[in-house]
């Protein structure tokens, strides 16, 4: 059956309301007696539909927001725009990542969360039922997020690596990588020494951690009882008025103490909930595979620094040569109990994509083909450029010595993680704080640059700054000390959508302070192409000195185990990157 | 081809063609995060049937098929604003969607083009309306517009681009 002209308009309408989500039921009574009758309908239907999918797939690459407006502080100077001045899609054929460049926000020892920013994840559960909408394993977590578990055992990571394991029923506000609020029901706290000052707080009593194992429990009425498992705890009693003030206490292992409204009593039955909150629960735990190249720099001489292209299974399997599946995650959500919505829908992208570890002779020839290539400059010598590392040998770049590495294919756009070990001599000078790595790894090609901060106006001296473009965040942690530290910067997705990155960096395990932030977010201009980018195989990674800046004199101090993996590792995965010098499996993060 | 190199293909093809088969998929179930649920079940079918395919067909069709039963089983969990229509629209709409596979690449393709000449703040509406987070109300508070005005103008913006991506087509099929 063709259609008259008036009822291609009203198939038009309707499909219209369709998507826009307008449709009423005899609405769709009427496009369904249009579909069953006429394939010139079911053609203008399914032509209308593509085009919004396809319009769902342009819309995430492009650019179309104005700069936020209220997350700036007062003394802003004006945002420059000028991503917007040069046309806001147009002159943007190719994808490019724009930063949003701000003054400088500084930021001093407390609480660097930003609004809406991911602080936290879901990192394991059991028999987890939620008041309002459910978490999916792994879901992230943003500061100000409310939890409320109706019954079961819900663990949650913190950036910080402070792990709360939640029992239901129970409400917590996750305020920041640093702090959460525990407004009624039960958590078991267990803090390692990189999160340390970790703080759980509520109407009744401020916990600050100082190395431990804690419970508290927290009752309708508002009282709340602190148990302290293993290490000690300093507790702030909170007093309606200063008049009631009550002065903190250490609690130590095996003590515990009631915080009610103007006083602080002992617990009833206290060894019976001590051996209570003792018991352990076995969860299950999310445990993504990862795909992941590593330069050891184990080599004793020759120009060349052999790689290994490998991955880590679910399956847990953390042997070079155990082949990968690259299943597609499930949709990661961030729920706002208080809004009840879903924020963000993650992309349903397959997400390794390194390489993958095949046969014997496959992995030899990724061996070579990834291999960093040294580069001697007349000045340096063949005889300096190794050193002692921090696991077997290590890369000692003299300011003159340099690395290139080809790039095994891999999403640009994906989260990822660089971690490496570095050494930089006390007296490095501001003239050998060449970025440590370089690589194109933002989506339009920028480089991505790691570098130990020379200037003190940004940031603080010294310390870690991972640049992108003309962006850059800077940690608090000196790296100029002549000691081995260990550096991972972690990019991942932002709630606010998947083409917006957040980065994080981890200096020896701890999630470093941020002393200064150049940008305020990142976010994905540009038109046509594959909507996804995959790096081609031809892109390289310079070590000791700037991309694109061949020959340049470049960064003095040593690198070690330079890994490069196609997922945001957390504070905990992380930590045994850096204990044992490869990622963990499931054992290893149940166990530590 | 031995089980890596399989492998290999597999996510050659999932990255590929995810878009297209995400565009069957909507015009089935035309809700976005439903979609979106189905296409990772319906990647995760295809990871473990992989064996099943022949190098030598059409991924997408046979991806498109595997997505098809993942609509039809998971019907019965879905509210009716998800999955609209009875079996048989349901059966011919894909049979539509499956036989318009190449018009419907070559109509993505030509969007492209399209958007790049629409007035840049229409080109800004119909983006926030569409992009991760957005939606008719956020776009129109975004643009200055009303609610009814935002979605008469998206009715309008959507038109003007079928008709621009059919003029393309058209003008590239003349020889």
């Amino acid at each position: 059956m063709n259609l008259s002209d008036p009822e291609r308009l009203e198939l038009d309408e309707l499909c219209s309301g369709l998507v826009d989500g307008t449709l009423s039921e005899p609405q769709r009574r009427r496009l369904e007696q249009l579909l069953a009758a006429s394939s010139e309908a079911r053609r203008i239907y399914v032509r209308t539909l593509a085009l919004s999918a396809s319009l769902f797939d342009y819309a995430s690459e492009m650019q179309a927001e104005a700069p936020e407006r209220t997350a700036q502080p007062a003394n802003l100077v004006a945002v420059r725009r000028w991503w917007w001045a040069i046309g806001p899609l147009g002159a943007a054929a190719a994808i490019a990542l724009a930063f949003w460049l701000g003054s400088v926000s500084k930021h001093g020892g407390g609480s660097e969360s930003q609004p809406r920013e991911v602080v936290a994840h879901l990192s394991g559960g059991k028999n987890c039922q939620w008041a309002g909408a459910a978490l999916q394993p792994g879901a992230q977590l943003q500061s100000g997020q409310r939890i409320e578990l109706a019954a079961g055992f819900a663990e949650i990571s913190f950036d910080s690596g402070a792990l709360l394991v939640l029992e239901g029923p129970a409400s917590l506000d996750v305020s920041s990588a640093w702090e959460a609020v525990l407004r009624r029901g039960t958590l078991k706290a267990s803090v390692p020494q990189e999160a340390l000052g970790f703080r759980v707080s509520n109407a009744a009593v401020d916990v600050v951690d100082l190395g431990t194992e804690f419970s508290m429990v927290a009752e309708e009425n508002g009282a709340t009882e602190v148990f302290v498992l293993r290490g000690a705890v300093e507790a702030h009693p909170r007093a309606a008025s200063d008049a009631a003030a009550r002065p903190s206490l250490v609690l130590r292992e095996s003590q515990a103490r009631r915080f009610e409204r103007n006083r602080v009593a002992e617990v009833r039955n206290r060894e019976q909930k001590l051996q209570r909150f003792a018991r352990k629960i076995a969860l299950d735990r999310v445990l993504r595979p990862a795909s992941f190249v590593h330069w050891p720099f184990d080599e004793t001489a020759g120009d060349f620094a052999a790689v290994q292209v490998t991955g880590t299974s679910s399956a847990d399997s953390n042997k070079p040569g155990t082949p990968v599946l690259p299943l597609p995650t499930r949709n990661e959500r961030g729920e706002n109990q208080g809004e009840g919505k879903v924020q963000e829908t993650r992309p349903a992208l397959p997400n390794p994509l390194l390489p993958f570890p095949g046969r014997e002779g496959e992995a030899r020839a990724n061996a070579t083909k990834y291999a960093a290539r040294l580069a001697f400059a007349p000045l340096s010598t063949h005889a300096t450029a190794r050193a002692e590392g921090r696991w077997g040998r290590a890369l000692n770049c003299d300011g003159q010595l340099t690395a290139t590495a080809l790039l095994p294919p891999f999403a640009q756009r994906n989260p990822l993680t660089v971690a490496f070990w570095i050494k930089v001599p006390p007296d490095a000078s501001v003239a050998e704080s060449e970025p440590i790595l370089s690589g194109p790894l933002a989506s339009n090609g920028d480089p991505v640059e790691f570098a130990w901060n020379r200037a003190p106006h940004q940031g603080a001296f010294g310390a870690l700054r991972t640049s992108v473009g003309r962006g850059f965040i800077i940690g608090t942690t000196p790296l100029r000390d002549g000691q081995w530290h260990h550096v991972a910067v972690v990019f991942s997705h932002s709630l606010r959508g998947p083409q917006k990155m957040q980065i994080k960096q981890y200096v020896d395990g701890r999630l470093d302070r941020v002393s200064a932030k150049h940008f305020i977010k990142a976010k994905v201009k540009g038109l046509g192409g594959e909507p996804r980018v995959v790096l081609s195989g031809t892109e390289t990674l310079a070590i000791g000195r700037r991309q694109n800046e061949q020959g340049t004199a470049g960064f003095r101090g040593a690198i070690d185990e330079l890994f490069l993996l196609d997922r945001a590792l957390s504070q905990k995965e992380i930590r045994i990157l850096m204990q044992q010098n490869r990622l963990p499996t499931r054992d290893a993060l149940a166990a530590n | 081809m031995n089980a890596n190199e399989r492998q290999k293909q597999l996510v050659r093809m999932l990255t590929q063609n995810q878009r297209r088969i995400f565009s069957y998929l909507y015009t089935l179930v035309p809700d976005r995060p439903a979609a979106e649920d189905l296409l990772q079940e319906t990647c995760m079918v295809i990871c473990e049937k992989f064996d099943e395919f022949q190098p030598e067909t059409d991924f997408v069709a046979w991806a498109c098929q595997i997505a098809y039963w993942e609509v039809r089983a998971a019907r019965q969990k879905f509210s009716r604003s998800k999955v609209l229509f009875d079996d048989a629209v349901l059966e011919a709409v894909a049979k539509t969607a499956a036989d318009m596979s190449p018009e419907l690449n070559e109509r993505h393709e030509a969007l492209a083009l399209c958007l790049e000449k629409l007035h840049p703040r229409d080109r800004e509406l119909i983006i926030t309306r569409y992009e991760p987070g957005g939606g008719v109300e956020a776009a129109a508070r975004r643009t200055g517009r009303t609610v009814v005005a935002a979605y008469k103008a998206l009715t309008r913006i959507r038109r003007l681009l079928a008709d621009c991506v059919t003029l393309r087509l058209s003008a590239n099929s003349i020889p």
